[in-house]
């Protein structure tokens, strides 16, 4: 699905990643570990065509991709439903965001402002988003961050549930977690 | 499924109407910016009537840079700014769109308000008419030229950003005024053909400048 | 051709020609400048109107004619880094662009100190005022942004931008000032006044060459600091101070 070849990349000089070289095949969960400020981020970023000034090559079959960032991109001043419905990356029914909403607990709060959301419910607003969407590659930087026992739950599950449909998930995190198929370290 | 230009679209405007305080900053900075002016000047009519012309365009613009600033600014910091590099669409439809909501949003206003507070500076009805047609055409080119200050300086949202654009709106603001002073003049069409056509180059140039601009941010 | 122009562009072979020929260029600069300046000032027949004070002008539009071909070079150098990405063209306009400034507030300052006995007030509202002074702000708006941002590449293309951009729009604002000018001021004060006699005429061209000598010499100094900033770090550095020592 995506292949890396040799890819480097340096901020201002320093060298933050060094000859890259891996794979990911369909249905492949990739859990990618590394210590703060080993380039985590910045690979993600790369694969998802935010940032293009590497070196070396990254060969993909698809340019369906979700990314989930550090920032969710969300907007403070649009209600739940608004959030989602107008996200670049929602890509499913209208119908299927009240059922989506029910799992995360979301429902009652749907036209509610986003500025009135604790820190965790705005993850799970952008985690909803990452239920929904239809996609062939996840690109997840710490979807588990700021989530609580059950949230946890919930993500690996719809991580599960896009491996079934045949998607690949690569994502970062600081923890252990049994759904992934592969680890890669930084 | 709505496309990708009309969630930006859409988006952008719902933010902007959901807070007051983009939508009401020009407009209060604009008024304030107009009361100075015979404050300091005093309110002798001929002279007034005299120094309209500059002082709405004077004022529209500073507005309008100000407003400007921030457009992408919380696009970047919220992360909004990476869904959009990573959905690999054409980011010029997208810098446009979101150009032309806030100029809609928070310029077209400042147009109308202008013709009102024209009146107040005693401006002569049909220069105040032309005032009106100028700054429908510059106000564009001010808010592309704001755009580009506020994604040069994404990080930070300084000073430093409109300083550097202010003189680069120089022509728009000589040619608008001098539209209006030759309000009954045949020159009158000379200028608004200049104005539209500063208006007409600066487009692409600019849109592709605040896009460069943008970039300059990801690399 | 495309070897030399490859090897000027390279850093450690611009910092050693540079290292070379700056005493040889800084020296020569000075004495042409004092051949064209003294020669004016001692030499030249006086101006029948305007009498000695005319004689500013071998300072005046030396300086003046610099300022804006520093601005012309910086925009050629912007589209090489915008088109070709080439690192040295930035260090040129990062170089240069704090000398366009302080020649053209030098312009300003002779053409004030000229004005005042010759026309009675150190400053006008005049086309060709207005427009180097907007050109003074333009240079100032692009040296505060160098500081702007974390990354060089971001600097480097942010100043190349607006220094692009200023560059098309400078022709446009000498232009629509020039038009504010015919419309406000009926023309009671011109600048240009009449033809330039051939002996006050060898006199300045002399100055002007001078003065594009020594902004030449200084640019390189310039540059050679900036490269050092940017490549400290480079084995090619270390070699030079280390062979010095």
């Amino acid at each position: 699905m995506i292949k890396v070849e040799n890819l480097s990349y340096s901020f201002n000089d320093f060298p933050l990643l060094e000859n890259l070289n891996f794979e990911v095949n369909p249905s492949e969960i990739i859990h990618l570990k590394g210590e703060n400020g080993s380039g985590k981020s910045t690979l993600l970023k790369i694969l998802s065509g935010i940032l293009n000034n590497f070196q070396g090559k990254v060969l993909s079959t698809t340019k369906n991709v979700f990314f989930l960032g550090h920032n969710l991109g969300l907007k403070d001043s649009l209600s739940v439903k608004d959030n989602l419905l107008l996200d670049y990356r929602f890509n499913s029914e209208v119908d299927s965001l009240s059922e989506a909403l029910k799992l995360f607990e979301l429902n009652s709060m749907k036209e509610t402002k986003l500025f009135n959301l604790s820190q965790g419910q705005r993850k799970k607003v952008s985690l909803v988003q990452l239920f929904l969407s239809k996609y062939d590659l996840f690109l997840l930087d710490e979807p588990f961050a700021n989530l609580d026992q059950k949230g946890i739950e919930l993500i690996e599950n719809t991580i599960r549930h896009h491996q079934n449909r045949g998607s690949s998930v690569i994502f970062t995190s600081h923890e252990d977690h049994n759904i992934s198929s592969r680890e890669l370290v930084l | 499924m709505k496309s990708f230009y009309f969630k930006t679209f859409q988006r952008d405007s719902k933010v902007y109407l959901s807070r007051s305080s983009s939508f009401l900053g020009p407009i209060v900075f604009f008024l304030i910016t107009i009361t100075l002016y015979p404050l300091a000047f005093g309110s002798d009519e001929e002279k007034l009537a005299e120094l309209s012309a500059g002082i709405i365009w004077i004022s529209i613009l500073l507005a309008n840079l100000l407003s400007h600033q921030f457009i992408f600014n919380e696009d970047y910091k919220d992360g909004s700014l990476d869904l959009v590099l990573a959905s690999g669409k054409s980011l010029f439809l997208w810098a446009s769109i979101k150009i032309f909501v806030n100029w809609y949003f928070s310029s077209l206003p400042l147009i109308f308000l202008s013709l009102l507070t024209s009146f107040m500076l005693y401006l002569p009805f049909d220069a105040a008419l032309i005032l009106a047609l100028t700054l429908f055409l510059g106000t564009p080119i001010l808010s592309m030229f704001g755009a580009l200050a506020g994604a040069l300086t994404l990080e930070r949202g300084n000073i430093v950003g409109s300083s550097i654009v202010i003189p680069m709106c120089l022509p728009a603001l000589i040619l608008g005024i001098l539209a209006i002073q030759s309000y009954k003049n045949e020159e009158l069409f000379f200028y608004i053909f200049l104005l539209a056509a500063f208006l007409f180059f600066s487009i692409p140039i600019l849109i592709a400048s605040c896009l460069g601009a943008i970039r300059l941010h990801f690399e | 051709m495309r070897q030399l122009f490859n090897q000027l562009i390279s850093f450690p072979y611009f910092f050693k020609i540079a290292q070379i020929s700056f005493p040889y260029l800084f020296l020569l600069s000075i004495l042409v400048i004092l051949l064209g300046v003294l020669w004016g000032v001692f030499f030249s027949p006086v101006d029948v109107t305007q009498g000695e004070v005319y004689r500013i002008i071998y300072l005046h539009v030396p300086a003046a004619s610099v300022a804006q071909s520093i601005y012309y070079t910086m925009v050629i150098a912007s589209i090489t880094y915008l088109i070709w990405r080439i690192k040295m063209a930035s260090v040129f306009m990062i170089s240069m662009a704090p000398l366009g400034a302080i020649f053209t507030f030098l312009a300003l300052f002779t053409g004030a100190v000229w004005g005042q006995p010759t026309w009675g007030t150190w400053w006008v509202w005049d086309a060709r005022l207005t427009s180097t002074l907007i050109l003074l702000i333009l240079y100032l708006a692009i040296i505060s942004l160098f500081s702007s941002f974390d990354r060089r590449a971001s600097t480097d293309q942010a100043v190349s931008i607006v220094v692009l951009i200023g560059g098309i729009n400078l022709p446009i604002i000498k232009l629509s000032v020039e038009w504010w000018n015919t419309l406000h001021q009926s023309a009671s004060i011109t600048l240009s006044g009449s033809s330039i006699d051939n002996e006050m005429l060898i006199p300045l061209l002399i100055s002007i060459f001078g003065f594009y000598l020594y902004v030449t010499a200084i640019g390189m100094r310039k540059m050679q600091v900036e490269i050092l900033k940017r490549e400290i770090s480079h084995n090619w550095v270390k070699e030079i101070f280390i062979e010095k020592r």
